[in-house]
């Protein structure tokens, strides 16, 4: 007998004075015989009580090559990546390692740093932990002038695939891994939830054709907690005040904020990543930050910023493009 | 205060009767070291169960340096410890300036508390103050010796604990061979590995072994709401204060560590002199100011530091 019924049943009888569900029951208990309710699924469902995510947030502070830093809520595989920012801050440079991954101890690693290691930097993460999600890591190597495809195990039915972390690093030189950095132009990571061959894929391009390591975490999310489908980009390539086209005025910041963006933005509503582009449409450049930050970021600009992509001066045109999944 | 004091009379009064394990003292506090006292959160009228007890020591620096000056000596705590001791707080400073360093202690000492902090002479005056909760059902144990580098970074097994229990700091003693510039001290403890990893590292760290002792206790889970871990770096101002902090911070003063990390972080890896260390994360009689809860500095604080501390809080 279904629970839901059953507990319905012994109140019928304890309304007549019986106490059958008790264990001392007694043997002259008259049982009635119970009618099918017409119950309302989806009614029932509705009252019940909705699962909503938890935000945990991670910060480095001046650290020199990265950290492990401890996040307000430890983190799990259930945790998608929402925000992040990373930047030196002694100036732009080149970079070895960019990373923000869950750590298996619930912390966050947070690095970014070029060959030697000795500059300082500073960050944040913020992930939101999802009921009934579950995922995992997948890394793999290629090199920066072709893309990196890491096949990600098949989720759950009616889940849907979003980013956890990632992590970047570049070799120096054509044959020694542990030296060296290069310059960027740009970070791509895409999460595919294909039925048939889901993964992510990750799009490296640097100085020149330098073999590259990747990892990603990966994340399934429950359908019914989703409660939007966007994406925000800004594609204009703008450098100064207009479309990127030789002579144009430069000094503009604009082409980060949220409110010059196209597509749908996130306001305040929580989110996680599903994929990242952000791309130098001139070539390569120092680094000075990396990030996405879709609630807005106050920037340079004065206005809130979905994204951080620059070297030391902002005179360089770009792109950008964050897919990402409103969440309970 | 004096509500305080009454609710104190009346909880030794019931003492006796209801929960034997019951005690609360109070002692002048080291502004600095953020124990708030308070009468212990879950205590309740029944004191049917036994809480855990918070035992404190203090002390000023020492007048002068002299060897044969009591200047380790075992200090009184204000609750004596005992095998069901955790480590909750604690700080070292030298009160004349910064030194190299040879030896750091924050250890228990049958019923009393030990903390050393020296350099190769040991005559420099110092202060100590630390505080342990007295947790019933944990089991204690300690282990000594000496290793080198390496075998303190990989870390070593300690022994199989209690069912159901979590692995904490007692308290811990490590003695480099020589004095020298230091560039951190660690002593974490992992319950899942049983592993125990300590460093005291200084510029003479390749030079010789590390005479180590570590105090641990293997806490009964029952007693404990959680497991959390805080994390800071950079450089003044606010690298050491809680509203700079990566993670969470205990709410009062009901908890115990189990483990920490200090150290400079400064690009070129430079080791510096000590002035101070500690772990002090409750809040301080005034939540209004943004405390320090950490202390890790030599005297003129340019450095760049980074710190951990994994701790568990007190139901």
């Amino acid at each position: 007998m279904p629970k839901l019924r059953k507990i319905i049943f012994c109140h019928i009888l304890a309304l007549g004075g019986i106490t059958v569900c008790a264990p001392h029951a007694q043997a002259q208990a008259v049982l009635v015989p119970m009618k099918p309710l017409n119950m309302d699924r989806e009614a029932l469902d509705r009252l019940r009580t909705v699962p909503v995510s938890t935000q945990s947030i991670a910060e480095v502070r001046s650290q020199v090559g990265g950290a492990s830093a401890a996040t307000s809520v430890a983190l799990t595989a259930a945790a998608g990546l929402s925000s992040f920012k990373l930047q030196y801050h002694n100036g732009d440079h080149g970079v070895r390692v960019v990373s923000t991954l869950k750590r298996p101890d619930g912390m966050a690693d947070i690095r970014l740093h070029n060959a030697n290691s000795d500059d300082p930097f500073g960050g944040y993460a913020s992930w939101w932990l999802i009921p009934g999600a579950i995922g995992g890591e997948v890394s793999g190597s290629g090199r920066s002038n072709g893309f990196v495809d890491m096949p990600v195990p098949a989720g759950p039915a009616d889940h849907v695939l979003a980013l956890g972390g990632f992590s970047v690093e570049i070799s120096g030189t054509r044959t020694n891994f542990d030296v060296g950095d290069t310059q960027i132009s740009r970070i791509e990571f895409v999460a595919k939830d294909t039925t048939t061959r889901p993964s992510i894929d990750a799009t490296i391009r640097t100085s020149d054709d330098r073999p590259i390591r990747v990892k990603a975490q990966y994340v399934w999310i429950p359908r019914n907690m989703i409660t939007g489908v966007k994406n925000l980009r800004n594609e204009t390539m703008v450098r100064g005040g207009g479309p990127f086209v030789g002579g144009a005025t430069r000094g503009d910041q604009r082409v980060r904020t949220v409110a010059d963006a196209q597509g749908q933005d996130a306001g305040a509503d929580k989110y996680v990543i599903k994929s990242f582009n952000l791309e130098f449409t001139n070539g390569v450049h120092n680094l000075l930050n990396i990030g996405v930050h879709l609630n807005g970021e106050r920037g340079a600009s004065g206005e809130p910023e979905a994204v951080s992509w620059q070297d030391n001066n902002r005179d360089d045109p770009i792109r950008w493009q964050v897919n990402f999944y409103n969440v309970r | 205060m004096k509500i305080q004091t009454k609710m104190a009379t009346a909880v030794l009064a019931f003492a006796p009767i209801l929960a034997p394990n019951l005690v609360y003292a109070r002692v002048p506090i080291d502004p600095n070291v953020a124990q708030q006292l308070t009468l212990p959160r879950s205590f309740n009228g029944a004191g049917l169960i036994a809480q855990p007890v918070l035992a404190q020591s203090l002390s000023q620096p020492r007048d002068r340096g002299d060897r044969s000056e009591p200047n380790f000596r075992p200090r009184t705590t204000t609750v004596p410890l005992s095998e069901t001791s955790v480590l909750s707080a604690f700080r070292l400073g030298f009160s004349n300036g910064d030194h190299h360093v040879k030896q750091i202690s924050v250890r228990r000492s049958g019923a009393q508390a030990v903390g050393v902090l020296a350099d190769n002479n040991g005559d420099d005056n110092y202060a100590f103050t630390a505080s342990w909760w007295n947790i019933p059902g944990s089991v204690a144990s300690e282990m000594s010796g000496n290793a080198d580098f390496y075998m303190g970074i990989n870390g070593i097994i300690l022994p199989e604990g209690p069912a159901e229990s979590t692995l904490a700091l007692v308290g811990f003693n490590l003695t480099a061979p020589q004095d020298a510039e230091i560039w951190g001290v660690r002593v974490l403890l992992d319950s899942a590995t049983r592993k125990v990893n300590f460093v005291l590292e200084t510029t003479n760290s390749a030079r010789g072994d590390i005479g180590y002792t570590i105090q641990y206790a293997w806490v009964p889970n029952t007693a404990l709401n959680g497991n959390f871990t805080a994390t800071g770096s950079g450089v003044e101002p606010g690298a050491r204060r809680a509203s700079q902090a990566s993670g969470t911070l205990p709410p009062d003063g009901r908890y115990i560590l189990r483990g920490f990390d200090l150290k400079y972080n400064d690009s070129n890896r430079s080791a510096q002199n000590l002035l101070g260390l500690g772990v002090h994360l409750a809040p301080g009689p005034n939540p209004a100011v943004d405390r320090e809860v950490v202390t890790w500095q030599d005297n003129d604080r340019n450095e760049r530091i980074a710190w951990r501390v994994d701790y568990s809080t007190l139901k």
